[in-house]
Parts: structure tokens; C-alpha cells; sequence
């Protein structure tokens, strides 16, 4: 007959369970209190893992967003100082031009000529400027540079079409050019240029129907870069040679350079200069359009960035409801278990004693 | 009365004292013994005083049967519980860094940076080397997983040998029991053995017990399959040495019956083995399941000409588009980058790592295609329902969804873990305070005996003074 109803074993078993769970709790209260963050997300988030981890990702994903976006804006920073650049060459080449007027000087063309080259170099020099290793200018065809020897290139062209007029009008020299005449050939030449009208072979020789500029001077694409700078958002972050601003700035020069020239009459000289002033001011109103539209850019870029920002804020807030622990929470609860484990210890050690081996 | 009958009367107390001091003792020997049962010595009376009719076992058989039961469920769920925790450490830690879902978040934004940047040969390097992270994230899990369906398959034929020895020497043990139970001798020693082999068997497969004569027992499993009966019945299972998505695992057979896979993260499995069976044909291959389908979203994104020839991602050295919505089992271990794209990752850009180019001009700042790829890790696709997750979802979205799938078991796994673990400790006090050996009231059994022998002394020294007195009158 047994007469007690608890073992030996047992006591000591129950004794031995309570301190292994309680220092199992131990070790996660403990963690929980330092790191802030649940012990086992994936057992205490279960099925709303998936929620945790999404929120990670959008954070990554505005991360990696406003990274390149920094790109973008590196490129389209660079754009503008290049546009700065050659819209202030422009306004200095609209000045000489305009301070000319009426001169029939010999020298102060030739000084207005010098001023006109310089301009039509830093034009040049700016519509190949490369960044990273990307041609600005070239649109999406960005390994290439836009306007290799533009001004030779665009004197060739120029003159090309120039003796092909002087020929038709059964002239030998542009110095016979009639005010009319002038006026003729730059109109024509003009829509050459802004590509209105296109080649006639002769006198281009194998480049018949094709456009003036994209045939001798400018390899770009008119298609822009475009970059994704919000989940929504795309933008063009670039623009290339190929607009009309670039080109009627060309135009400009070389009319300038070309008729900028003493032995012309005074009246077919007079309206050569009505022209280049018009071609010039057209090229520097089409490169502050150009200015304009990267500009916007720019600004869609700031706002957008504002907006990640504030996204991730946001997500970020949340991310720490959903992970986090309250960690005074946990820090009591680590009080908790030490004087449950300590209690168990004191009494583990007593009822081990407690036989009545000896009292006997 | 006489004398000499006082003197037998003081006998028998030296002989009960006797085999119940060799009870106690045996008891005290064996107080840390959770398979034994303490005994009890009955004493009865007779012509002679009191007699040893007989020892008793302490038993009690609900208690028993509701220990093998909590047995057989925590055995289950654990082998359910560790499966799921080996399953998880496949996918990194704390951050799941080696789960596919985190491989393809950083493809999709090294797709991102190519796009802004198309021109940059470093930066669509950068793209082909996160492509190959994510397919070696694939691959890798994909055999992981096949080895966890290996090692089940390994586990269960080792039960199932070690179920077949328990179950040759319960019948040694249960042979033993009937012996001596019908010739009227000592089953007891038999029976503690009978009751710790229950107990080992009942971790590997739940049993039920049905009492015969002479304590003969018949034992079933939980499902009603005959596993001992006079003798074991034999249980047999062929281990499939290879495991690939497409294999499937041979049954178990007990006395000619197949066993039933357990179901869901709170098992239903008694006993490891349904667990493990659960593990091998159910959580393991959906899980697999998952992973092909996050493969065959990968080829489905990048896939060139209209989306009718792979691109970036291909199934080995196919190029083939899989059907929409449709599982291609083991695919997360076929799928590779394409070496189209690995020799020159500009391919990406332009469309024609296997088709043809989209961009006709050789335009290094292409960026349509690429961003195209971007955003189509953010429309949703069709995914097949045997996945056991999304049927139309974003593939990022499906690749998180499929790690909190396998959280959700786990969190439920490790929950019923807890209670059934928890639920298996009370039952083992219980039973153990009912049929176990208490030190304390042994040695309190162990005075009483020592007054009843002290007593005896007395009385014997009594009558021999009587009987002195006797034999002095008649000097």
C-alpha cells in the first residue's frame, strides 16, 4: 500500500524543470533587454514576418533611390554649369556682334573675329564635357563624344553649302554677294541647320536627304537619360547636342566668323548681321529651354528626395514598433527571473537536505 | 495456545521483518529509477500470526496511458519543431541574409543603380554578380532543403530498427510477465521492464494497450495498426538514398499497413515517426515548391523578346519561358545566369543575352529594358496554388511571404513544442508521484520494521525465560 503521494524523483525533477526554464527565459529576456529587439523575431513576428521584411526592403529600396539619385543630380549639376557656360559664350559673341554694327573697320572685325573664335571654342569644349565617364551631351549614346572638331566640322558644312550658292548664283567669291543674295543663303542655310530641309547631294557628296547636323557635326542620340528617381517618377537627366539651341548657336558663329569680313559690301554685310544676331539670340534662347527643362529635373529630384526621406522615416518608426521590445519591460523581467532562479537555487540546496536519513 | 505456538508466532515476525526489510531496501535502491514502480508487502494472517502473502507493484494505468501519450505527442512535435529549425537556419539568421527574398532585393537595386548608370561596365558586372548571388541562394537552399528531406528519410529508417529491436524485447519482457503471472511467481521485475520499453516505444510511434490474461498485453498504434500481438509485428521501410524535388519518399509499413503522415505545425503526429514523415512529404516539399516558383518568377521578369525567350536567368542550358502560373518542380536547383550575360553583362541592358536586341543603335546609355526589369519586381504575376502561399502577387512580395510562411510553423511548432513538453513534465510527476518511491516514508517503513524486529527479540527472550523457569522448577 503506498501511503505518500509524491516521489523522491519528482521533487527533485520539479525543481530541476523550473530552474531550466527559468534560465531558458533568462537568456531571451536578457537579449531582449540589451538589443531592444525581439530574442526569435521569426517565432514572436510568425506570419507577420513577411511584414518585417518588407518594411527592410522598402528602406533598402529608398535607400538605393536616393543614392542614385545623387548621381542624377551630380549629372545634372554638371549639365547646367556646362549650359552656363555656353549661354555665356553666346551673350559675349551677341555682344561683339551687336557692338559691331555698322563698323567697316578692318581691325575691329579682326578683334571681333578673335573674340567670336574664342566663344565658338568654349561653346565646343562644353558640348563635349564628360562626367564619370559619360559624355553629357550625347543623349543615351553617352560612350560617344557628341561633337568631335565641331568648329571644322561645322566650317566644312558651312562652307559647302556656301560655294554651292555663290555657284548657283554664278558668283566666285562671297565678297559679290548682293544684300538679297545675303539674305537668301542665310535663310537657306538656316533651315539647313534647324533642320527644316535636309541635304542635297551635290554638293554633299553621298549625304543626300540626311540632316546638316546630325551628318557632319553632332553623334548624339535625341533621346535623353532618363532616371527613376521616385517609385513613380522618371525623369530626363540629361539633353544632348542635337537641340535647337545648340544648333542655332553653331550657326551663329560660323555666319559670324564667315561674314565678319571687310571685303564685303556694307549692305550685304549689314544684313548678315541682322541674321547673326537673330541665329545667335535663337541659340541662346534654345540653351536656356534646354537650362529650363534640367532645371525641372533638378527640382523633381529635391522633391522627390524629400519625399523618401520622409518615407523612410515613417517606415523606420514603424519597423521599430513591429521588431521592438519595450526594454523596460524586458529589463524587469530579467529582474524577475534572476530572484526566481536565485529562490529555486536556495531551495533546491534545502530540500536536498531535508531527509530524514538524518535524523536518524 | 502453548508456548512453542507463541515462539513460531515470534518466528514468522523475524521472517516477515525479513522480506519486507529486503522491499524497503530494494525500493531505496531504486528511488532515482523513473521506470520503477515502488512495491508494497502484504501481510496477512494466519494460524501462525502474520504472514508475506505477496508483493505488490504500485500501478495505475491511466496515468500510465496519459504518459505514453504526452510521450508520443512531444516526440512528435519536437522532430516536427527541429525539422522547421533546421529549415530556418538555411535562410541566415536574424536577418534571413542567405534567404532568397534578401538576394533578390539587392539584385533589384543593383538593377536599379544599372539603370541609372547603363553605361557603367562595372556597374552591370555588379548586376551578373548579384545574379549569381541570387541563383546560388536558390541552389543552395533548394539541396538544403533535399537534404532535410534526407536526413528525415535517414531518421526514420534508424527508428525504425531501433522500434523493431524495442519490439523484440518487449516480447521477451511481456513473454517473461505472462510466465510468471500464471505460475503465480514474481512478474514485477518484468513488468518495470514491460513499462520502460512502452515508454521508448511510444517516443517513435503512439501506441494503444489492450490488457489480457495473465497480464498479457496486445499493443496497437494510434492509428489501429496491430504492432504486437504474442509477438512484434514487423515494421519495414526502404530509405531512399537521393532526394531531389521530383522524388518521393517511400512509406513506412507496420505489419503490412502504411503509416500516415502527421499534419500541420501543432502536430498531429503520436510519435516520430508520422513527424518525420510529415516533415519529408509535406513541410519540406512546399517549401521546395516556393523556391521553384520564386525561380521560375526570376527567368518570367527577365525574360527577352516579349517575354518568349530567357534572358538574364535560365533553366540550365534551356532557354525556354516556363508557362505562367505553373510549378516547375526543382527548378530552384536548375536555374543558372545565362552565359550569354556572364560574358557580357551589357547584354542585360540591350535585351539579347538570348534574344534580340532592343537597342539597334548600340546606345550605351540604354535604359528602357532596365528599368522595365525594374518595375516588373513590382507588378504582381501569377503563382501556382501547390506552393501553398500567393496564387497572384509581386515575386519580392512571394519571396517574403514564403519566409513568413515557414515563421508561422515555426512559431506555431515552437508554441505546441512548449505545451506539449510542458504537458509531458506534469504527466511524468503525476505519474511518477503515484507509482514512485518516496525516500522519506521507506525509511519511515524501515523504523516500523525495526520496532516490529526489536519486539520480536523481546518476545523470543520472554519465552525463553518462561521456558527456563519451567525447566528450573523441574531441576
Amino acid at each position: 500500500m503506498k501511503t505518500s503521494f509524491v516521489s523522491t524523483l519528482s521533487i527533485q525533477n520539479a525543481m530541476r524543470l523550473t530552474v531550466a526554464q527559468a534560465q531558458s527565459e533568462l537568456l531571451k529576456a536578457q537579449s531582449e533587454a540589451t538589443t531592444g529587439k525581439y530574442y526569435d523575431l521569426g517565432v514572436s513576428l510568425a506570419e507577420r514576418t513577411s511584414q518585417s521584411l518588407d518594411l527592410n526592403r522598402e528602406v533598402a529600396r529608398l535607400k538605393a533611390l536616393s543614392e542614385t539619385n545623387s548621381l542624377s543630380t551630380q549629372r545634372l549639376a554638371s549639365s547646367q554649369t556646362a549650359l552656363d557656360n555656353i549661354s555665356n559664350a553666346g551673350q559675349s559673341m551677341l555682344n561683339t556682334v551687336l557692338a559691331l554694327s555698322g563698323s567697316e573697320d578692318a581691325n575691329s572685325l579682326k578683334t571681333a573675329r578673335t573674340s567670336i573664335e574664342n566663344a565658338f571654342s568654349i561653346f565646343s569644349d562644353m558640348s563635349n564635357m564628360a562626367l564619370n565617364g559619360e559624355f553629357l551631351f550625347s543623349g543615351i549614346n553617352s560612350d560617344v563624344q557628341p561633337a568631335t572638331d565641331m568648329q571644322t566640322n561645322v566650317a566644312t558644312a558651312y562652307n559647302t553649302e556656301l560655294q554651292f550658292y555663290l555657284t548657283s548664283q554664278g558668283l566666285t567669291d562671297k565678297s559679290q554677294m548682293s544684300a538679297t543674295q545675303m539674305d537668301s543663303f542665310l535663310t537657306t542655310v538656316e533651315a539647313k541647320f534647324n533642320g527644316t530641309s535636309t541635304l542635297t547631294d551635290p554638293p554633299h557628296t553621298g549625304r543626300g536627304g540626311e540632316d546638316l547636323w546630325t551628318s557632319y557635326v553632332s553623334q548624339a542620340s535625341d533621346t535623353n537619360m532618363t532616371s527613376r528617381i521616385s517609385k513613380t517618377e522618371v525623369v530626363e537627366s540629361s539633353t544632348n547636342t542635337n537641340t535647337q539651341g545648340m544648333r542655332y548657336m553653331a550657326l551663329g558663329a560660323i555666319s559670324a566668323l564667315t561674314f565678319m569680313d571687310a571685303s564685303l559690301d556694307t549692305p550685304a554685310r549689314q544684313a548678315a548681321n541682322k541674321k547673326m544676331n537673330q541665329f545667335i539670340a535663337a541659340g541662346i534662347d534654345g540653351i536656356d529651354v534646354d537650362r529650363g527643362k534640367l532645371g525641372l529635373s533638378e527640382e523633381r529630384i529635391k522633391k522627390a528626395n524629400d519625399s523618401l526621406n520622409a518615407q523612410s522615416t515613417i517606415i523606420k518608426t514603424y519597423l521599430g514598433d513591429l521588431e521592438g521590445v519595450d526594454g523596460y519591460e524586458a529589463a524587469t523581467r530579467v529582474k524577475n527571473l534572476l530572484a526566481l532562479v536565485d529562490a529555486s537555487y536556495t531551495l533546491t540546496a534545502r530540500i536536498q537536505q531535508l531527509s530524514l536519513v538524518n535524523f536518524l | 495456545m502453548s508456548l512453542s505456538s507463541a515462539m513460531n508466532t515470534a518466528q514468522a515476525i523475524f521472517n516477515n521483518t525479513g522480506t519486507q526489510t529486503s522491499t524497503v531496501s530494494k525500493n531505496m535502491a531504486n528511488s532515482g529509477n523513473a521506470d520503477y514502480a515502488k512495491r508494497t508487502t502484504i501481510v496477512s494472517t494466519t494460524l501462525f500470526g502474520a504472514q508475506v502473502s505477496t508483493t505488490v507493484r504500485a500501478q495505475n494505468e491511466v496515468l500510465m496511458r496519459q504518459n505514453l501519450t504526452a510521450i508520443s505527442q512531444n516526440s512528435g512535435q519536437q522532430s516536427v519543431l527541429s525539422a522547421l529549425g533546421d529549415m530556418r537556419s538555411v535562410m541566415g539568421g536574424t536577418n534571413y541574409e542567405m534567404s532568397p527574398a534578401k538576394y533578390l532585393e539587392a539584385l533589384r537595386n543593383k538593377i536599379h543603380e544599372y539603370a541609372t548608370r547603363p553605361s557603367d561596365q562595372v556597374v552591370g558586372a555588379g548586376v551578373i554578380s548579384a545574379a549569381q548571388d541570387a541563383v546560388t541562394a536558390l541552389n543552395t537552399a533548394s539541396s538544403e532543403i533535399q537534404r532535410v528531406r534526407a536526413d528525415a528519410d535517414k531518421q526514420i529508417e534508424a527508428q525504425v530498427d531501433k522500434l523493431n529491436n524495442l519490439l523484440s524485447e518487449f516480447k521477451a519482457a511481456n513473454d517473461m510477465v505472462t510466465t510468471e503471472t500464471a505460475r503465480g511467481g514474481d512478474p514485477n521485475d518484468a513488468l518495470d521492464r514491460r513499462d520502460s520499453l512502452l515508454k521508448q516505444i511510444s517516443e517513435i510511434v503512439g501506441v494503444s494497450i489492450v490488457n489480457r490474461e495473465n497480464n498479457d498485453v496486445v499493443l496497437y498504434t494510434s492509428d489501429g495498426t496491430t504492432l504486437f500481438e504474442t509477438s512484434p509485428r514487423k515494421v519495414t521501410f526502404q530509405r531512399n538514398l537521393f532526394y531531389s524535388a521530383s522524388t518521393t519518399g517511400n512509406a513506412i509499413y507496420i505489419d503490412g499497413v502504411a503509416v500516415d503522415a502527421a499534419k500541420s505545425a501543432n502536430t498531429t503526429a503520436l510519435g516520430s515517426l508520422p513527424a518525420l514523415l510529415q516533415v519529408r512529404d509535406d513541410i519540406a516539399p512546399t517549401f521546395q515548391s516556393q523556391l521553384d516558383e520564386i525561380a521560375r518568377g526570376l527567368i518570367t521578369i527577365f525574360a527577352e523578346n516579349g517575354g518568349t525567350i530567357a534572358g538574364l536567368f535560365q533553366n540550365g542550358t534551356s532557354t525556354t519561358v516556363p508557362a505562367a502560373g505553373t510549378l516547375v518542380p526543382g527548378l530552384a536547383a536548375s536555374i543558372v545566369v545565362a552565359p550569354n550575360a556572364i560574358t557580357n553583362p551589357s547584354k542585360v541592358r540591350d535585351g539579347s543575352v538570348n534574344g534580340t536586341t532592343q537597342n539597334p543603335d548600340n546606345n550605351s546609355s540604354f535604359s528602357t529594358l532596365l528599368d522595365k526589369y525594374d518595375q516588373a519586381f513590382d507588378s504582381s504575376m501569377a503563382f501556382d496554388a501547390a506552393a501553398g502561399i500567393d496564387v497572384q502577387k509581386t515575386l519580392i512580395t512571394f519571396s517574403s511571404n514564403s519566409l513568413s510562411w515557414l515563421e508561422s510553423l515555426r512559431s506555431s511548432a515552437t508554441a505546441a513544442g512548449e505545451s506539449k513538453t510542458a504537458l509531458l513534465s506534469r504527466s511524468a510527476e503525476a505519474y511518477s508521484n503515484m507509482t514512485g518511491v518516496s525516500l522519506d516514508e521507506e525509511l519511515s517503513l524501515m523504523l516500523d520494521l525495526e520496532q516490529s524486529y526489536k519486539a520480536a527479540t523481546k518476545l523470543v527472550s520472554a519465552i525463553d525465560e518462561m521456558l527456563q523457569a519451567l525447566l528450573n522448577i523441574a531441576s
